[in-house]
């Protein structure tokens, strides 16, 4: 998870091609250069230990775009492949999503 | 866009796809939408080169940092000669995971519309509308987008009316475009934005 975070701040989208799940990963991956990762912060782990095969991390990641700041807030979803943890994905739509209607 | 529109669009059976019934969701902004729009434009560029007129741009909502929206990331492409470019284009576009939903069932005619679904095919996830070069909707879109993104507080306007106007005209679509209309039309001819009026 930390090292995902490290390589989108340092624009390393091999490394996070490879640690995608292959059930979940893009074809190719570019990374937006006006979109900079400033702060990690981990606020909660479940499983992902040594005898798991899953498990989910709870973060906030601070960023900068455009010259405004944000914050992305996730619960993302790990599993194992070849020994290796690999992201699935957020383990539900992000909070807030509500149903579009006519938007 | 009705289901039973882009159903037809599955022309080799049918059956209509899971990503046209998707009921989509509106969702915070996610600084990530900007990657995958970098990700598709990367490829759009080298599948779409001998076509293209100028750059594949990230456009619509999801091109505005902070702005809510519909996951789906809308991409523009301008193209010399639309009808030419969609025939010779269609299929290394379907190679790629793009459906054609064709200009009788997209009802916007100065455009050519492709959807994206994702790898579970449940879902939509990146629009591509191939527009002649030098067409006015391109010029009022990107402006629109850059204007938005200039200023926060005019893309949280957006957003808080296009809740009220969903709260308040709950199915009448036609009230919802209207509304929204004027606001578009309103950001594109502030004094401000002086390259909006040439264009109108």
């Amino acid at each position: 998870m930390r090292s995902r975070y490290t390589a989108f701040a340092t624009g390393d989208a091999g490394y996070l091609l490879r640690t995608w799940h292959p059930s979940a990963r893009p074809q190719t991956l570019g990374l937006d250069p006006a979109l900079r990762w400033t702060r990690l912060a981990v606020l909660e782990t479940r499983d992902g230990g040594l005898f798991d095969t899953t498990g989910t991390v709870q973060f906030r990641a601070m960023y900068i775009q455009h010259g405004k700041r944000g914050v992305l807030a996730e619960t993302s979803e790990f599993a194992r492949h070849d020994r290796r943890w690999t992201y699935l994905g957020p383990t539900a739509p992000p909070n807030g999503c509500h149903p579009a209607g006519l938007l | 866009m009705a289901v039973t529109q882009l159903g037809y669009c599955d022309a080799m059976s049918d059956a209509v796809p899971a990503w046209a019934y998707e009921q989509a969701e509106v969702c915070p902004y996610d600084p990530r939408w900007a990657d995958r729009a970098r990700t598709e434009r990367e490829r759009l560029a080298a599948l779409l080169a001998p076509w293209l007129a100028g750059g594949v741009e990230h456009a619509g909502s999801t091109a505005v940092p902070g702005l809510a929206a519909k996951p789906i990331i809308d991409l523009m492409a301008p193209v010399n000669d639309l009808d030419v470019t969609t025939e010779q284009v269609s299929a290394r576009l379907a190679a790629d995971g793009w459906h054609y939903v064709p200009p009788e069932l997209d009802q916007r005619p100065w455009r050519r519309f492709f959807v994206k679904p994702d790898a579970s095919g449940q879902r939509r996830e990146a629009h591509l509308h191939l527009i002649p070069a030098g067409h006015p909707r391109w010029a009022e879109q990107i402006m629109f987008r850059d204007a938005l993104r200039r200023d926060r507080a005019l893309a949280q306007r957006y957003e808080d009316l296009k809740l009220r106007l969903a709260r308040q005209h709950g199915h009448d679509r036609e009230a919802y475009s209207e509304g929204k209309a004027q606001f578009v039309a309103a950001v594109l001819a502030q004094p401000s934005h002086p390259e909006a009026r040439a264009t109108r």
